[in-house]
């Protein structure tokens, strides 16, 4: 069993004896939590040498989690803060947020943490959406009415599907983006899309696409099968046939006489690299679809290029402590929520830390040797 | 076969000990633009040496009609092409410019003065309808033709290969024999990326350079 005072133990063998005491249990704190992110960061870099440790570390690591990003290309990664809570006095909760949220009519919401004097336990709940007066203003059912008393300002917390909230720290992402088919600024249209299956369309214009891009057609009449979300397969400068599956299996099939006004975007799913401060200015570092960025900002994350409908991003990241440590607890097990080497690892990193602001190079080179030797 | 996007790739494993993260320092546009000049340099070279285009290297380009490009009253059609290589003065990277949908080629026209010779000339003018003349001035092209001329083809050896409108970055080859890459990465790594590598960046907005280059041998002395 490890504790947070026997991890503090583990840390002080590690130092020198003369330093015990040197640092209070709040500032040992302050250290564990910054080598804990950095920890794991390091893990995920390093995974393909050290496949064991990062199997290990597995469940503090969110893989691939696929997020939905409902609008204005903006996804939260904190609990949006509620302002105010209102009861109409019959069936219905208004809640006021802080920032504007992305709910809409049939949304799932929850939430929590609101205190006063209002039934709390009948405002703090996970509902449906009925109304969205502002966007800033939702309305939900109350569950049991003839609620009394008043909620507290400024308490309470949001969250919905679409936010990641359980974020501490981005690895890496990837977004999807579609933008529509130009040849510099004239649009790309179907001339044509053939009864039959697969099938074939006919742009009036050469583009870009190839075997197995996706693209989002819209505005086909008649043949009306050829609208939605299509995979394409070249056939020649200007024809595509179209499947409905990434892998080009399933054909689509044609129901009717191809007519109306079309509208043809190319969607793409690429890696998100960070909108740097020293890069906003730069030319050479504008966000395009192939090579989109991210800006996290105190609450969310925006995507660019802002002009292009982002849908959903895939993103790895490093979830919210389980168990915060703290070194003055001899109650909580900490393995109970971290393998026993990680928790040895970022004891290790701490006395390096610790070397490195006491001074101490020698401490240093040994800390660190214990590093390199426990990846 | 690699893409612009693989061999840009390549280029930063290269100069980041055989890793690509993803949170390089250097932005894709400007890995692209070192690439396309590497590229530039290299072709010049080879073609200096064989005295023929490496046809890897050649690109489709199909201008498009733009109304706005016209100029009132004149008695030619315009259209704009992408920056094209020059190995000298007199020769730049243009293969072929002619129709795209049947077999013929533009007469090749470099200057003003022989245009009005040409013009002139009872039988190879434009208007006598047997022969097509393509005046090229920078990215204008100018097209005299008793026919109207909507869809030519451009065959030629781009500067920015993957900006042509139907080059795709991800499915597309990179317009470069691999072994004319070679070339390539080390002419990058001795110019370009060796300079950056022994210049400390400046990554203070302060309003003064601090960034100094070192001589050569990468020390301060």
């Amino acid at each position: 069993m490890i504790t947070g005072a026997e991890l503090l133990n583990i840390i002080n063998q590690e130092i020198d004896e003369a330093y015990t005491g040197y640092y209070a249990p709040a500032q040992w704190n302050r250290i564990l939590k910054r080598n804990y992110t950095q920890t794991i960061q390091n893990i995920y870099l390093e995974r393909l040498t050290n496949r064991n440790a990062f199997d290990q570390l597995s469940y503090l690591i969110s893989l691939d989690t696929v997020i939905p990003v409902l609008s204005d290309n903006l996804v939260y990664h904190t609990p949006i803060p509620i302002t105010s809570v209102q009861y109409n006095g019959i069936n219905l909760v208004t809640y006021t947020t802080e920032f504007p949220h992305q709910l809409i009519v049939g949304s799932i919401a929850t939430v929590n943490d609101v205190t006063g004097t209002l039934t709390v336990t009948r405002v703090n709940q996970t509902g449906v959406v009925v109304s969205t007066p502002t966007v800033t203003s939702f309305t939900m059912v109350v569950i049991a009415p003839n609620l009394t008393g008043v909620a507290d300002a400024n308490t309470g917390t949001l969250t919905y599907t679409g936010m990641i909230s359980d974020y501490m720290h981005w690895l890496y992402g990837k977004g999807r983006f579609t933008s529509q088919l130009l040849i510099g600024n004239t649009q790309v249209t179907i001339t044509d899309a053939t009864n039959s299956s697969p099938i074939r369309i006919t742009l009036n214009k050469r583009t870009k696409l190839r075997d197995y891009d996706s693209v989002l057609i819209s505005g086909v009449t008649g043949n009306t099968n050829t609208n939605g979300t299509r995979y394409v397969l070249q056939l020649n400068e200007f024809d595509y046939a179209l499947y409905t599956d990434s892998k080009l299996l399933t054909a689509t099939v044609g129901n009717g006489t191809f007519g109306g006004t079309t509208l043809i975007s190319r969607t793409v799913y690429n890696t998100l690299e960070e909108k740097r401060s020293d890069q906003k200015g730069s030319v050479y570092g504008t966000p395009t679809i192939d090579s989109p960025r991210f800006q996290q900002g105190e609450l969310s994350f925006q995507f660019y290029p802002k002009d292009s409908n982002c849908d959903e991003i895939t993103v790895d990241y490093i979830r919210k402590q389980p168990q915060e440590i703290d070194v003055a607890d001899n109650i909580i097990n900490l393995e109970n929520f971290y393998p026993s080497y990680f928790l040895e690892k970022i004891a290790s990193e701490a006395g390096r830390s610790f070397a490195m602001s006491s001074r101490d190079g020698s401490l240093l080179n040994v800390e660190t040797e214990q590093v390199i030797s426990n990846p | 076969m690699a893409t612009i996007v693989e061999r840009a790739e390549s280029l930063v494993r290269l100069i980041s000990g055989g890793i690509d993260t993803s949170e390089t320092k250097f932005e894709q546009g400007f890995l692209y633009a070192k690439l396309n000049e590497g590229r530039a340099f290299v072709l010049r070279q080879d073609y200096a040496k064989f005295k023929r285009w490496n046809p890897l290297a050649i690109q489709k380009y199909y201008p498009e009609y733009v109304k706005r490009y016209q100029v009132t009253g004149s008695c030619y059609i315009r259209f704009r092409i992408p920056s094209v290589i020059n190995v000298e003065a007199r020769k730049d990277g243009i293969i072929y410019i002619g129709s795209s949908t049947k077999s013929e080629t533009f007469r090749r026209i470099k200057s003003r003065t022989e245009l009005s010779d040409f013009n002139d000339h009872p039988v190879m003018s434009a208007q006598s309808g047997l022969y097509t003349a393509a005046l090229i001035t920078n990215r204008d092209v100018e097209i005299y033709s008793k026919n109207i001329i909507k869809y030519p083809m451009v065959e030629a050896i781009f500067n920015e290969p993957h900006l042509l409108p139907d080059y795709n970055i991800e499915k597309d080859e990179y317009p470069i024999d691999d072994s004319l890459m070679a070339q390539i990465e080390t002419y990058l790594l001795q110019q370009s990326f060796g300079l950056m590598a022994s210049t400390p960046a400046d990554t203070l907005s302060s309003g003064s350079d601090n960034a100094v280059l070192q001589p050569q041998g990468g020390r301060r002395r």
